[in-house]
């Protein structure tokens, strides 16, 4: 590895050329109106990453250029530049502004500050996802996002969450975005073996995080190149700040709950179902009992629907130290979480360290090391499909007893696998060790040029282990053991080269020119085995026979990308951007090894023009325009190739080409997107917002044409399709109250029209989710339930004709839902008082329709002796009778297909976090030799509110996308529902300390 | 100050530039587990591993590892098997309700082309063969088992060959070019008459059989070739012809009957396999959802238990057959088993080999041959060869009949994807044993729905590809 980094690094970074000049060092004091100091504030040199923050009594210390200009700015208030001309001593005082336009905004190779940016960018910080009781940090920054929907899929820890920013890009390479923590892309895709994914993100320690940005427009994201189409996340850490050193300990302690629940029949409501059902048909109830195992004179009332589920536990334990001198800063933490999952059997586990440090060798030469180590260990739940899935014993029949009354052992005479005996005679487990390291070197020859190198890695291991003894239903009667271990090595160097230049005050401009170079390799070893000697024996070593899933692979990618960007800004009024790439990829086919991407983006800051800029209700008022061009290198990483793979053929190894035949023009899917923003603040930034509209188009889509069998071949990748995402983000800032009760309230909506607009063929599920030219993708397609024949108990379902027909068969295919939503937003409300605060976010989801994929077994008039939902009571039992539920009739597939009958709305407004904080009167503090303390409530996802019947609305069956699946199942088959595990609700105390 | 900028701009201008060229090898990243198809068969040692793949796909479970021996029985399942599984293709099949979108219809299909295509690149890769016996022999492999597939494909996706007539019916689409690029792969073929496919499959086997080794491991050999075409022969009815070649196979193979008709099946390779698709634990056509001994089997945890033997046609061993005791024939003790259904006990390990062509069939041919020959004393003599190995009453002249020897290939070889084709041979109707609210019905052999559709995709693909009658 050392030699494949070497050569990369010297290709770029040959331009140093020694150049020393003065520098000043200079402190001071920041402070509030009222004098006292304030500390955290971001002290920046103006065009640099040259900066620090202020201590507890707001003073800092930082070294500059002659000549410099200081960007001070901080959360809540106004930023200020302040230059700093021959003084050593700079103080400021800050002017509160809830609105913080004036924060510097992390982007792509750099920073800028908010007032500047011409891209459309989303940034939140570490009080958005710290001590939230989550997995990962996604799932905490749900409903504060514009833009950007997030769906956690299902209630199972650690489990992958689906992000989409601007709508879905893509029908078969991958929708998400591309994850750069601290400048380095890291892995942020499934690498485990199991259906069911795992998420490698869950391996940031959200308290780590000091901001996350979403990089969302053209503008923004094309200096990521071929990755940017689905959006950037840029996730920086927290960093050490020069003063005094600052110890925190935090503690919370929580327990969790289903967010809800479904009801399904007792032993009573089950024999009546069931007895008019056979009845209807003909049968003896009771032999038709006898024949499925089922006992009808059984007085066992067994609710097996609650079985699944457990009441949670979530513990955390939090400390970390931060401070530094002028010339060394750092940051170390550790973390150890813990989370007992309401699904039996699931467990999360993370522990995780970090150190970031930060050293300033000379004046002009700086290095930095971020290193971080977690250790992740997740008893995992099966995919939704699995019989061992827990929530499936909501499908036992009520009649079925737990324990075997015989033995007093889990009873195996079920209808279906009683999977408790998974739970106690196996293990489903899956461990990381992850480190994200970074180490950079930044070194200024001349005034306001910067050079900079880092070299960054992320090292992924992954270890799953399966183990089901003897009498599981996969361990059959001998035991099945399998284990994974998955190594991804993914370094990447990133070399830039930014000048900043201020001409006669007014003209400033910022380029960057730079060099990165990324390779990711993944390694694979598996031991699968059969034949255990017992159930005490749990490794594949003990197995007798090692089976077919024994193997050892490899893979990996690189990228090689030339980029650049120039900013100019004219008085702070006009604001000019363009920026460039230049990606070439070992993915690229080799008609296509480089693309060139790029944007242009143009700003009026209105309110700094003369007519304005002394309008006392108008503080800001800025427009902005981006189009540029982003690609999506998600394609695989060989699937431009014509191969052929190594088949075993018993003991001899044979070759055979692949079914895919070979596409040498294959390449990136292509987005053009053109975005137009307006920001505005009135009344003294009382009110301030945001407002987007965005036209996203995507084109040379990576779709599979179906070639003729009878060639030998099955299918072809090739670039044709496109698509199409539109839509308009609104966010809106008001204080409402300012004085020593404050209340202020955040609120984003954020609207997205998906529409496919060419295509090769529909691809359909066989579900009902699908993707069809001139529908948004993931439509839901398939027969549409007519009801029920109030004569005779029939389903009906609607033909060509748009009359009605008991035929399922005659049912015309139509469109009968759509799982994108309308509108997605949130709205945060903060309050506080004295030393109280209070924050209350609300998550809403506006429009979209679910399917209900595992209605054909549990709410389908007792067609077989699955235990059905209570709604199926209200079935048709006489002439007259209007009802949706058709007549019970055993096994006679009355109203069983697929069809629109589990088409629910899935709308839902949720209460996403509440949290009550207090903070300790400093005299009492001090006296316990604390800066502060702070003891908090939360609760999150405390009320749902929703028509949806199933489980839980936020739901993404992951069950039917797996590897196995038609290429990019996980993208179009979306809201469907699959005896898929709800959220947790989430109730917990904490306590902060800062020393 | 301005001259530094320059400078270092072109400096580093100068080392992108070189960084371009430098940096375009780190972009070369091959597969690890796969090899490039343009460089695949470009050695001696990579073509003998592409005739080894060969035979892994047709030991697929698409082909003869599951679908070429379970749907032909399924087709004709009355009176004989139950499929009692969830598998809606299988149940189809059993049950005549199949359409052009059956999955086992589709999975055949290309299974079976994506062979055929492997062994015509197979053949266009022979020159670099330098070895001279090694060429004719994988050119005799290839052309094998080409024949092997095309002989499949026009047996159920065609109506029944006659003969004596001109066999116009259609066939398959024949392919005898070796397919690379996306340009070949989207050429659109037309079907071929039933006639020309059997001609097709009767000039590659002659090949091989001149092209093969008389002894050729577990693989195909020249009596393997000679064995197939006796039994391509059969199928047209050309018995003089069909007889000859089994003939040859009995007389020169070197091959003899096992002694116990189980053990051809729990050994491997025995003295009775002409061609075994060779399996292990590792490596076998399934598990969980496919592979006959995963849907056959039922002993506890191990099987499906989908395919039931109804003790209707059980019952026609003789009670010293061991054929029907619980070596072959055993009642279930697992999956879908609970009033103890019968099970066919050929299919009970999962990586178990699985005998293709065995010398038992070639007894039966000859003893079949011959007796329409006239020769009754070879017919009587074979087929009571087979019979007597597994302990049944011989037959006598007074019993022999073309019936009693037809029969007894039913019985001899029973669940091993014969039954369809031999009833379509031979026009022998379907029965369908009476039930409690219907009489025993009989349904034609030449029903449109007992020849499987062409795949529904590869009729949407192609226009020119013409659908069979009935879907």
């Amino acid at each position: 590895m050392k030699k494949k980094l070497f050569i990369p690094l010297v290709c770029a970074v040959a331009a140093a050329a020694p150049a020393w000049a003065q520098t000043r060092a200079i402190t001071g004091r920041i402070t509030g109106a009222d004098g006292s100091g304030i500390p955290g504030v971001t002290v920046l040199e103006k065009g640099t990453t040259n900066g620090t923050s202020t201590g507890g009594d707001g003073s800092y210390s930082l070294t500059v250029q002659p000549g410099a200009t200081l960007v001070v700015s901080s959360v809540g208030y106004t930023t200020q530049n302040v230059v700093v001309g021959d003084r050593t001593t700079v103080g400021v005082t800050l002017k509160e502004d809830a609105v913080a336009l004036g924060e510097a905004v992390v982007i792509g190779y750099g920073s800028q500050a908010k007032s500047e940016v011409t891209g459309s960018v989303t940034q939140l910080s570490s009080k958005d996802v710290e001590n939230v009781p989550v997995v990962s940090f996604e799932q905490a920054i749900q409903g504060r996002t514009p833009g950007v929907q997030i769906n956690q899929s299902s209630g199972k820890l650690g489990a992958g969450v689906q992000i989409r920013v601007r709508g879905s890009s893509s029908v078969t390479a991958s929708n998400q975005p591309l994850y750069v923590i601290d400048g380095i892309p890291v892995t942020s895709q499934d690498v485990g073996s199991d259906t069911e994914p795992l998420n490698p993100l869950a391996d940031l320690n959200p308290n780590d995080i000091e901001s996350i940005t979403i990089l969302k427009d053209a503008a923004s994201s094309a200096i990521y190149g071929s990755r940017a189409s689905n959006g950037v996340v840029l996730v920086t850490t927290k960093q050490g700040r020069a003063g005094q050193s600052r110890v925190n300990v935090g503690y919370y302690v929580g327990t969790s709950e289903t967010t809800r629940r479904r009801k399904f029949l007792n032993a009573a409501q089950y024999k009546e179902l069931f007895t008019e059902a056979a009845a209807n048909e003909g049968y003896e109830i009771g032999e038709e009992f006898e024949a499925a195992g089922l006992d009808i004179n059984s007085d066992v009332d067994q609710s097996w629907s609650d079985e699944p589920f457990r009441r949670g536990k979530v513990t955390q334990y939090d400390v970390n130290v931060s401070g530094g001198d002028a010339k060394t800063r750092f940051y170390l933490s550790t973390t150890y979480n813990d989370q007992t999952g309401i699904i039996i059997g699931n467990r999360y586990r993370r522990g995780s360290a970090r150190i970031n440090l930060d050293h300033s060798i000379t004046d002009k030469l700086r290095v930095g090391l971020n290193l971080s180590l977690t250790r992740s260990v997740n008893d995992r739940t099966p995919n939704d499909n699995a019989f061992s899935n827990p929530v499936q014993l909501n499908a036992l029949p009520p009649i079925q007893p737990k324990y075997d009354p015989t033995t007093g052992e889990l009873n195996r005479n079920t209808l279906y696998y009683n999977n408790l005996i998974d739970l106690a005679r196996g293990q489903n487990r899956a461990g990381t060790y992850r480190s994200f390291s970074n180490i950079n070197l930044s070194y200024q020859p001349i005034k306001d040029l910067t050079l900079r190198t880092e070299v960054g890695a992320d090292f992924l291991n992954l270890n799953e282990n399966l183990y089901r003894a003897a009498g599981t239903q996969d361990g059959g009667n001998t035991g099945y053991g399998y284990s994974n271990q998955v190594q991804v090595i993914n370094y990447t160097t990133n070399n830039t080269a930014v000048y900043n230049h201020t001409i006669n005050e007014d003209h400033r401009i910022e380029a960057l020119a730079g060099f990165s170079f990324q390779r990711s390799d993944t390694q694979g070893t598996s031991a699968e085995g059969r034949g255990f000697p017992n159930s005490e024996f749990t490794k594949v070593a003990s197995a007798a026979i090692k089976t077919a899933g024994s193997a050892s692979e490899q893979e990996g990618f690189s990228f090689v990308s030339f980029f650049g960007r120039l900013n100019y800004d004219y008085q702070g009024k006009y604001l000019l951007s363009g920026s460039v790439r230049r990606d070439g990829s070992s993915r690229f086919g080799s008609n296509n090894k480089y693309g060139t991407f790029g944007a242009g983006s143009v700003g009026w800051v209105l309110s700094e023009e003369g007519f304005l800029k002394s309008n006392s209700i108008i503080n800001l008022l800025k427009l902005r325009a981006s189009y540029g061009l982003t690609g999506n290198a998600e394609i695989g990483n060989f699937a431009s190739r014509a191969l052929f793979s190594a088949v075993p053929y018993a003991d001899q190894a044979g070759i055979r080409p692949s079914t895919v035949v070979g596409n040498p023009a294959l390449s990136w899917e292509s987005t053009a997107q053109a975005d137009i923003g307006l920001e505005f603040g009135i009344f003294e930034n009382r009110i301030s917002g945001e407002v987007d509209v965005y036209n996203k188009k995507t084109s040379d889509l990576l779709l599979s044409r179906p070639l003729a069998y009878s060639n030998g071949y099955s299918s072809v990748t090739e670039n044709v399709g496109s698509l199409q995402n539109r839509g308009l983000e609104i966010s809106l800032n008001t204080r409402n109250f300012d004085k020593e009760f404050k209340w202020s309230t955040n609120f984003n909506i954020s609207f997205n029209r998906n529409k496919i607009t060419s295509l090769a063929a529909p691809i359909q599920s066989q579900y009902l989710g699908s993707v069809r030219q001139g529908e948004p993708i993931g439509v839901f397609y398939g027969r549409k339930y007519a009801g029920v024949d109030p004569d005779n108990g029939d389903a009906l379902y609607y033909n060509a004709e748009g009359t009605t027909t008991n035929v399922a068969a005659e049912a015309a295919l139509q469109k009968v839902g759509n799982p994108t939503p309308k509108y997605t937003g949130g709205i945060t409300n903060t309050f506080s008082w004295k030393g109280f605060d209070l924050s209350v976010l609300g998550q809403f989801v506006y429009g979209n329709d679910i399917y209900n994929a595992a209605g054909i077994y549990q709410s389908v008039n007792a067609d077989y002796f699955d235990n059905q939902t209570v709604d199926q009571l209200k079935r048709w039992q006489k002439p007259g009778d209007i009802t949706d539920v058709p007549q019970a009739r055993l096994y006679a597939a009355n109203g069983t297909v697929q069809s629109s009958r589990w088409v629910t709305d899935g709308s839902f407004l949720r209460l996403k976090n509440i949290t009550l904080g207090y903070n300790l009167p400093q005299a009492l503090v001090k006296r316990g030799f604390m800066q502060n303390a702070r003891v908090y409530v939360s609760a999150q996802n405390l009320a749902t509110i929703t028509n949806y019947e199933g489980y839980d609305p936020e739901v993404n069956t992951a069950a039917f996308s797996g590897p196995t699946a038609t290429a990019g199942a996980a993208n179009f088959l979306i809201g469907h529902d699959f005896y898929t595990p709800p959220l947790a609700k989430t109730f917990l105390v904490g306590v902060n300390v800062g020393f | 100050m301005k001259t530094i900028f320059f400078r270092s701009a072109a400096v580093a201008v100068l080392s992108l530039s070189l960084g371009l060229t430098a940096c375009d090898d780190k972009l070369d990243i091959n597969p690890y587990q796969s090899i490039d198809a343009s460089t695949a068969l470009a050695s001696e040692a990579n073509v003998t591993s592409a005739v080894v793949g060969l035979y892994s796909s047709i030991g697929g479970s698409n082909l003869y590892g599951t679908n070429l021996i379970l749907a032909p029985e399924l087709l004709a399942a009355d009176g004989y098997i139950n499929f009692q599984g969830t598998f809606t293709n299988f149940r189809q099949l059993a049950r005549r309700t199949t359409n052009s979108e059956n999955s086992t219809a589709s999975s055949i299909w290309q299974a079976a082309y994506q062979a055929i295509n492997q062994a015509n690149l197979v053949i266009d890769a022979l020159p670099v063969v330098a070895t001279e016996n090694l060429k004719k022999q994988y050119e005799g492999e290839a052309r094998f088992i080409r024949a092997a597939m095309y002989f499949e494909l026009v047996r159920l996706y065609s109506k029944q060959y006659i003969p004596g007539a001109t066999n116009a019916q259609l066939g398959v689409p024949i392919s005898l070019v070796p397919v690379k690029t996306i340009q070949e792969a989207s050429v659109l073929g037309k079907r071929a008459t039933v006639e020309e496919v059997y001609t097709q499959v009767i000039t590659d086997l002659t090949q091989a059989a001149t092209l093969l080794p008389a002894s050729n491991g577990t693989r195909a050999s020249r009596f393997t070739a000679k064995a197939l075409l006796a039994r391509v022969y059969l199928q047209q009815s050309n018995f003089t012809a069909a007889r000859a070649q089994a003939n040859d196979v009995i007389t020169g193979s070197g091959k003899t009957l096992s002694p116990t008709l189980q053990s051809v099946f729990t050994g491997r390779n025995t003295s009775e396999t002409l061609l075994e698709i060779q399996q292990n634990d590792q490596n076998n056509a399934g598990t969980s959802n496919t592979g006959l001994a995963t849907l056959f089997s039922s002993i506890g945890q191990q099987g499906r238990g989908d395919v039931q033997v109804l003790t209707a046609f059980a019952n026609q061993y003789e009670a010293t057959d061991a054929r029907g005791t619980s070596q072959l024939i055993y009642v279930g003790t697992g999956n879908n088993s609970p009033n103890g259904q019968l099970r066919s006990g050929k299919w009970v390990a999962y990586g178990q080999n699985i005998p293709i062509i065995r010398l038992a069939e070639m007894y039966l041919i000859r003893s079949e041959t011959a007796f329409r020959a006239g020769d009754l004393a070879v017919a009587l003599a074979d087929v009571n060869r087979v019979r007597t190995r597994s302990g049944a009453t011989p037959l006598t002249e007074a019993t022999l009949s073309l019936n009693a020897i037809l029969r007894e290939r039913q019985l001899e070889l029973a669940f091993e994807g014969f039954r369809i084709h031999d009833l379509k041979r031979t026009g022998t109707n379907l029965v369908v044993p009476a039930t409690s609210s219907a009489p025993s019905r009989e349904i034609s052999i030449t029903s449109d729905i007992l020849v499987l559709p062409i795949p529904k995709r590869e009729t949407d693909l192609n226009a020119d590809l013409v659908q069979n009658p009935g879907y």
